[in-house]
């Protein structure tokens, strides 16, 4: 359940696959995730339900994000830091 | 900034939910102690002073207590619902609904017609503005999401129950008083309606997000807080009837069904989600659900009997049963078990707000189950589980149960008051450190 590198995860992608953790726990993942994310990288967050909450604490703390159904879990949350154009485009490229 | 109708800039200071939060327990525990004063004879007939006094604790001191903080926090949150002038109203209220609810559990308790009179004048616009204040709110706002309009009805059902209740206890003692039937309709209102209609608004939310379980079916989640609503009133003007002799009984309990069928639907569908559970680690807010909804599920079952063999609901016993079984079965039980998550929830979500504001986003703030530790609220829910079964058994040999029982439920709400007090101690003393 911690970040941890996928099969052959795209170079600048941090995967936190929190599925089926009780809530605010993948809040508390993501955040803490998030607070070591490296310049030039983001975070793809996997999820069983959009996490609503979640949106406005990252966006106080200077990130952006995109929401997209997910393969391996209902959701998935792509989270870069703003003015990060490398990790945005990155992220937003990504499958 | 709003999400989905979540709304966090519009979130109240933590201290004013936590307020009400940590009164409500010792209501519980004043209940209870009043209960093992009186002895044997307190829930004889659910007409005893004690009985009324520690009914009226119960259910203003504790449920309404804990649900008007609720409101407080969570309609800004919900609906993006913005609440004028938020610290004032809710310390206002606060006071009003602490010293209103003691008046009047003195006044049942001393027989005293001046006290009833005195709590209620002081009652009615508490509650009156609660309803007002979060009804204009609600209508003010600029998202309606379903939860919503649940709100909406679940303050329609509190205006109903207080109309009559002021009407009931005005009239108390006096030659005017109204047919005992009306005070059915009143506590039916209060407990089915205002409790009972705020639990399923809230379970929509709170059940599949921190019980991780699929969602109610679509149809119930739509329409059954309305149903029920629709019910009730169809059920009140039968029972008007029916008290003035103008329709035989049978007929207002056979307009009960579907407020009974309503519930035993939420009470089966909510253990059937649960069963459904994705998570099946222990969790104290399951097992409390649980709890809860087995004893609404008994005390429809006590109801239908009663219904259908009136010797069983003449019986002395039968009354206080139901009433346990309702008020402390199901709606403390399922507000306690709302409690233990609600409450660390926003000390988390506060504390993490608090940690940017203060520049300090880093610090490390504790997790939920720290906030308030999970081996103490299963220890709590044991003693609590205890107490509901030596009370029900109480009801039914209070001469060698009561004191035995209403001693351990106010050791259990103790124990619960001491809970909610750790996890506000934790917050304030990490909210404090926070460097600013």
């Amino acid at each position: 359940m911690n970040p941890s590198p996928e099969r052959n995860p795209p170079p600048r992608e941090r995967l936190l696959d929190v599925n089926g953790l009780e809530p605010p726990e993948p809040m508390e993942r993501a955040l803490d995730a998030l607070a070591h994310l490296p310049p030039g990288h983001y975070l793809r967050m996997l999820l069983h339900r959009e996490p609503y909450l979640l949106y406005p604490m990252i966006e106080e703390d200077g990130f952006r994000f995109e929401t997209r159904p997910g393969r391996r879990a209902l959701f998935e949350i792509l989270i870069w830091r703003a003015g990060d154009e490398v990790a945005e485009r990155a992220a937003l490229d990504s499958r | 900034m709003s999400y989905a109708g979540l709304s966090l800039d519009e979130a109240p200071p933590f201290s004013i939910s936590l307020r009400f939060f940590l009164s409500a327990p010792p209501f519980g525990i004043a209940a209870a102690l009043l209960l093992a004063w009186a002895g044997p004879q307190a829930l004889a007939s659910r007409w005893t002073p004690a009985a009324l006094a520690a009914v009226h604790l119960m259910t203003l001191g504790y449920l309404t207590m804990v649900m008007a903080g609720a409101i407080l926090q969570l309609l800004p949150v919900l609906a993006g619902a913005r609440i004028a002038r938020t610290r004032a109203v809710s310390a206002g209220l606060y006071v009003l609904l602490c010293a209103g609810t003691v008046l009047l559990a003195v006044g049942f308790l001393t027989i005293s017609r001046t006290t009833l009179h005195w709590a209620l004048v002081i009652l009615i616009p508490a509650l009156a503005a609660l309803i007002l204040i979060a009804g204009g709110a609600l209508y003010g706002a600029p998202s309606r999401p379903q939860s919503g309009r649940g709100l909406g009805l679940t303050l329609a059902a509190l205006g109903v129950t207080l109309t009559l209740g002021a009407w009931l206890a005005e009239r108390y003692l006096t030659p005017h008083a109204p047919a005992l039937a009306w005070t059915d309709v009143h506590l039916v209102w209060g407990l089915l309606g205002w409790v009972g209609l705020l639990v399923i608004t809230v379970a929509r939310q709170v059940v599949p997000m921190f019980q991780m379980t699929p969602a109610y079916p679509v149809l119930s989640d739509r329409w059954l807080a309305r149903a029920i609503f629709l019910s009730l009133v169809v059920w009140s003007v039968i029972m008007g009837f029916a008290i003035d002799g103008r329709l035989p009984p049978w007929v207002s309990v056979l307009a009960a069904l579907p407020i009974a069928l309503g519930y035993g639907w939420f009470a089966a569908a909510t253990l059937w989600l649960q069963h459904r559970r994705r998570r099946r680690l222990p969790d104290v807010t399951v097992a409390y659900w649980r709890l809860g909804m087995g004893c609404l599920l008994l005390a429809i079952g006590l109801w239908l009997a009663g219904s259908a063999i009136p010797a069983l609901a003449r019986n002395p016993h039968y009354a206080p049963l139901l009433g346990v079984l309702v008020i402390l079965g199901f709606g403390v039980s399922v507000i306690h078990g709302m409690l233990c998550k609600i409450l660390p929830f926003l000390a988390w979500l506060h504390l993490h707000r608090a940690r940017f504001a203060s520049g300090n986003p880093r610090a490390t703030i504790p997790s939920m189950k720290e906030l308030l530790p999970q081996r103490a609220a299963r220890r709590q829910f044991r003693l609590q589980a205890l107490s509901l079964v030596l009370l029900c058994a109480a009801t039914l040999w209070p001469a060698v149960l009561m004191r035995p029982a209403a001693l351990l439920l106010a050791v259990a709400f103790a124990e619960f008051w001491r809970l909610t007090i750790g996890t506000a101690w934790r917050y304030r003393r990490l909210a404090r450190s926070a460097p600013t």
